[in-house]
């Protein structure tokens, strides 16, 4: 039995192989389930041991946020990926575990996606006057401060 | 013009003003900025910016295939390099199913708790010397030196370990290898007394530091407080215990 079996907005809930990839189940929500979500895994003892983002327009048009929730002691690791639009704010879940206030600014700093309701939604890594609109992971991401080549070529 | 590290008089409370603390700061240990709001010599609140140590790796991740980025993770936290560098390979090897040979895992293991030892050692000395106590610090880096010394011969490294493959170790160790980690296991037992005076029973110690930054144990769920602090919290979580990973 699923844990978020009951809330609206959870599409597919997938066990996962641990011993090969880490976690044991992968949830797919939409972004209206997410507080809901985020407030059951609270609930249920675990803790937001990990958030980020990937962008995914090229393939999909869309970039995906990637929560990872986990218990104390012999861990369950619960994956909930979330797929917004590129325009699209998604909320801020600061309110229900405060180690989301910096992850969702790291998120914010390096894509450029923006959270509803965050406490304090600036630059975390990069410097306060970096370039507005400069997020350095993203796929077409150019220096804005290097003339030449970024480090590495694409392989 | 004021600029952005000057003392600024707050504009609500004639008492209180903001200060700049950092990034290049001695107790920083390292590149740290903290925007202060004081009170006379008390903080009100801080504002940490922490991006002085930020190094991309991520984006040289990105651009780079898996084996050209081997040589970062050890980068990631310098003093504990081998722990990083190992935990890369491991999760690759997880990924792609690479069994590893059991001397490897042996290796590894050896190898990894040695380089933890070090790291604890190096809090534990520039803990102490926060505190304003210099002795304890040189009693911690001499330890810590021989443990350098040990690594360095096998892998050819001080901080920045790229030991580890993926599948397993780049060097064999050799019989003096397991000679200076057994010699090193005696030696630093017999240390276990000298810190536990000259540390852990000193009431200076004791003084400035029991019962100062308390957690209160909901913190642990809503910031997932790890390693030696949520020991501290007494939940008695290890992760080599917990959650395996070699042998």
């Amino acid at each position: 039995m699923s844990l978020l079996a009951h809330i609206e907005g959870v599409q597919e809930s997938t066990d996962i192989d641990y011993n090969a990839k880490g976690f044991h189940h992968l949830h797919v929500i939409l972004i209206d389930a997410l507080p809901q979500v985020t407030q059951t895994f609270y609930d249920s003892g675990f803790y937001l041991e990990m958030m980020t983002c990937q962008d995914r327009r090229e393939a999909d048009g869309v970039f995906r946020l990637v929560y990872q929730f986990c218990t104390l002691g012999a861990p369950q690791r619960h994956l909930v990926h979330l797929h917004i639009d590129p325009a699209t704010e998604a909320p801020s879940m600061a309110h229900i575990f405060p180690a989301a206030d910096w992850l969702e600014r790291e998120v914010f700093d390096m894509y450029g996606v923006r959270f509803s309701n965050h406490p304090n939604l600036i630059r975390i890594l990069m410097p306060e006057d970096y370039p507005a609109g400069a997020h350095p992971l993203l796929k077409d991401f150019v220096d804005p401060e290097s003339e030449g080549e970024a480090d590495g070529q694409p392989v | 013009m004021a600029s952005r590290f000057d003392v600024v008089q707050d504009t609500e409370s004639r008492d209180t003003y903001y200060l700049n603390m950092g990034p290049q700061h001695p107790s920083t240990h390292g590149v740290l900025r903290l925007k202060l709001h004081m009170d006379g010599e008390t903080i009100l609140s801080v504002e940490p910016v922490i991006g002085y140590g930020h190094r991309a790796h991520e984006k040289m991740a990105e651009n780079r295939d898996y084996l050209k980025f081997l040589p970062n993770p050890s980068r990631v936290d310098y003093i504990s390099g081998m722990i990083y560098n190992i935990g890369y390979c491991q999760a690759i090897e997880r990924a792609m199913g690479i069994e590893v040979p059991e001397r490897a895992e042996y290796i590894r293991i050896i190898a990894n708790e040695l380089n933890r030892i070090s790291s604890h050692l190096l809090w534990l000395g520039t803990f102490l010397l926060d505190l304003g106590a210099f002795t304890p610090f040189l009693y911690a880096f001499d330890d810590r030196e021989k443990i350098l010394d040990i690594l360095d011969r096998v892998t050819g490294s001080r901080l920045t370990y790229c030991y580890g493959r993926f599948g397993g170790v780049v060097l064999d160790v050799d019989d003096i290898f397991l000679k200076n980690v057994a010699d090193f296991c005696t030696y630093f037992k017999d240390r276990f007394e000298i810190y536990t005076n000259l540390v852990i029973d000193n009431v200076i110690f004791q003084e400035r530091s029991v019962g100062i930054g308390i957690f209160e144990q909901d913190l642990v769920q809503k910031y997932g407080v790890s390693g030696p602090a949520l020991r501290a919290m007494g939940h008695a979580y290890d992760v080599r215990k917990d959650e395996p990973y070699g042998i």
